[in-house]
């Protein structure tokens, strides 16, 4: 097994609302390896974004990280971030882990210029070099195939939204962090714009060696990029294998239902099916499973224990009925 | 054929248009204002020679010839035909005469009171505007808490209170009851036998009278600014590239300075453009209560005799100074959000 860059154990985070505490993270425990690619798969409002938020311990709005450590490995050296005073996880971010927000369009200073971006990044982790910030910049600009002259001296809005996602990618590689965590890499862009964004993703990580997480809806983008996926549900991961495995012998009812909700290319039509009703309130949850109420496959026990994620040989789930819904999907192929 | 494009160019220019709209309005207003103060019941000499008949008690026939004497104006001229001597006269630089201080030109008059006024208005835009932006953006980080509260309540408050309101109880309270200061000895723009020169005395003399209506346009004033400042930070802290600048691992201060703050603000110069004209306005209240010698207490005497020439020539400074400000505030604009710049090009 590879070296672990990132460990999660027990990670909880709450949001503060009238109703009650909304729990968007709940016990999150996974391990990173150094070098892989990692997707976060789930419906909207499951907490995924929240958790790349967490890994960073960056809390948006009313959010609390209530419980659980994540700890970056660098070589001999563990660091626990929850231990980091607000200096040491200020310059921690960025340089050892860049978080690249969801909206790559609004993700930018309006008033200031492109390279005003990079200047106030490089100054933020102690280099104030001007023109080696510049010289660098312009070396990362070159590298997501955009004209660095012209970017440079540009204001935020006279660039496009595939350029504006490319100039995020060369700001985030800036401290050349260990681990990257895109938020959405694609969405809002035009799917041919998407395609050549993966591609950069592919090249970039060759070029880099960082470790990647990202975060998505799109499964067939986690197909594409992820060596393992993990899948989310009500603030928990509740499945996390190999690539392969997800799609093809997926174990928990969520992500195979995940899978049947997306159109192939072999696949007929008529085999598409949705996940039936919504996901569930983070104030007032179900009991037992927090998944039972949509599930095929639920049984009294469901009701009432939840499943912890377990392995079972490498591959983790979170399911009292695995093996019958793994027979059901290998029969569905 | 190469001078006319240039020339095309020149007139299509934003800077130029947006010039030229405000000189036109400035003229409009005039023009308005003109004919307006002249629909007002009574006339310069009608109440010249009502308060000649009552305080000497000489006979109306009398009266008004003591009145033709002094006054030069001939009111009986059509007023379209005065129109256009005024205006003539106005495109030369002259404001005209005052028809009550006989023979002393307006210009004479609003050279000597205007910058009392211009005095007192910017010092209190400034303190007002800085304060509330400072005040406002704690405020907002500190949203829900109880210095919140206690600031909303009191911005609350003091923007309800009408400003001559505040002026006259801090004369009664403070000048009367509690005697804090001398009522007698702060009315006027300086002390009397005070020389205006460019020494301590001067200025600390200048500030002592000022002090008053200065605190009393600050007072009513900055709860506005903290609010509307409270509201735009707000806004502005819920915004992706703050949250982006956070994950970039960006110091506080540079975050709150250069992302919060300054985004924040650039809505507050449209506000502030259009409150140097509404201040010019509302220092009539203020200075007549405070017997302050500015533009605003000449306007109220000269409102009262129907001093024309003086009404109108106030009038046209208040209308300059609202238009201009909004037009400085255009160009600042665009000097300050290059999503604008791209646009007036």
């Amino acid at each position: 097994m590879a070296d672990t860059v990132l460990e999660v154990r027990d990670l909880s985070l709450e949001y503060r609302s009238r109703r009650g505490p909304v729990k968007a993270l709940r016990n999150v425990s996974f391990d990173l390896y150094k070098g892989e690619t990692l997707a976060l798969i789930g419906e909207s409002g499951c907490g995924k974004s929240t958790m790349g938020f967490a890994l960073i311990r960056l809390t948006p709005g009313t959010a609390k990280i209530t419980n659980g450590n994540v700890t970056f490995v660098d070589g001999p050296n563990r660091i626990n971030l929850m231990e980091m005073s607000e200096n040491e996880i200020r310059r921690f971010r960025w340089t050892d882990m860049a978080m690249m927000l969801q909206a790559a369009l609004n993700a930018y200073n309006p008033l200031i210029r492109i390279q005003d971006h990079f200047i106030d990044t490089a100054k933020a982790h102690g280099l104030n070099n001007k023109s080696e910030i510049i010289a660098r910049a312009r070396r990362l600009l070159t590298g997501v195939q955009l004209d660095a002259d012209r970017v440079l001296p540009a204001y935020p809005h006279e660039l496009s939204g595939g350029m504006r996602q490319r100039v995020l990618l060369a700001l985030g590689l800036l401290m050349q962090p260990k681990i990257i965590i895109l938020d959405e890499p694609t969405t809002a862009l035009d799917i041919l714009t998407q395609r050549s964004i993966i591609e950069l993703l592919r090249k970039l990580k060759d070029e880099f060696n960082f470790t990647m997480i990202f975060i998505s809806h799109d499964l067939s983008l986690a197909a594409e990029l992820a060596d393992r996926v993990a899948t989310m549900y009500a603030g928990q991961i509740v499945e996390l294998t190999d690539v392969f495995s997800a799609f093809e012998k997926p174990r928990h009812p969520y992500t195979f239902g995940l899978t049947r909700a997306v159109p192939t290319l072999h696949g007929a039509v008529e085999k598409l099916e949705s996940i039936p009703g919504s996901p569930p309130d983070l104030v007032f949850m179900p009991s037992g499973c927090k998944f039972h109420p949509r599930c095929p496959f639920a049984t009294d026990k469901c009701k009432e224990v939840e499943p912890k994620l377990t392995a079972y040989g490498g591959h983790q789930v979170a399911c009292h009925n695995w093996q019958q819904v793994l027979e059901e999907s290998q029969k569905a192929r | 054929m190469a001078t006319s494009a240039m020339l095309r160019k020149f007139f299509k220019n934003y800077y130029f248009r947006r010039t030229l709209k405000a000189v036109a309005s400035i003229f409009v207003v005039t023009t308005l204002t003109f004919f307006l103060i002249r629909l007002m019941p009574g006339n310069p000499l009608d109440i010249y020679v009502n308060s000649q008949m009552q305080s000497l008690g000489v006979s109306r026939e009398e009266a008004e010839a003591m009145a033709s004497s002094i006054f030069q104006v001939d009111l009986k001229r059509p007023v379209l035909l005065q129109y256009t001597d005024y205006v003539t006269g106005l495109l030369h630089g002259d404001f005209g005469l005052s028809i009550v201080s006989a023979r002393t030109p307006v210009s004479a008059l609003i050279l000597r009171f205007l910058p009392w006024t211009m005095f007192v208005v910017s010092v209190s835009l400034i303190l007002s505007f800085t304060l509330g932006i400072l005040i406002g953006t704690l405020m907002a980080y500190k949203r829900n808490t109880w210095v919140d509260y206690v600031f909303t309540t009191f911005s609350s408050i003091m923007t309800a209170i009408p400003d001559f309101m505040v002026a006259t109880l801090i004369i009664v309270y403070f000048g009367v009851q509690w005697k804090v200061f001398s009522v007698t000895g702060v009315r006027g723009s300086l002390s009397p036998g005070m020389v205006a020169g460019f020494n301590a005395k001067f200025f600390i003399d200048a500030f002592y009278h000022a002090a008053l209506p200065i605190i009393t346009l600050v007072v009513c004033n900055v709860g506005n600014w903290m609010l509307q400042m409270r509201g735009s930070t707000m806004a502005t802290l819920g915004e992706d590239y703050v949250m982006v600048a956070k994950a970039r691992g960006l110091s506080e201060a540079r975050i709150t300075t250069g992302y919060v703050g300054r985004n924040a603000i650039l809505p507050l110069f449209t506000t502030l453009a259009l409150s140097i004209g509404g201040m010019f306005g509302g220092s009539v209240l203020i200075e007549t209560v405070f017997t302050y010698n500015g533009i605003g207490m000449k306007l109220a005497s000269s409102l009262g005799a129907r001093d024309y020439p003086v009404m109108q020539a106030i009038f046209i400074i208040i209308t300059t100074a609202t238009v201009s400000a909004n037009l400085f505030a255009d160009f600042l604009y665009g000097w300050l959000d290059p999503r604008i710049r791209t646009e007036g090009r």
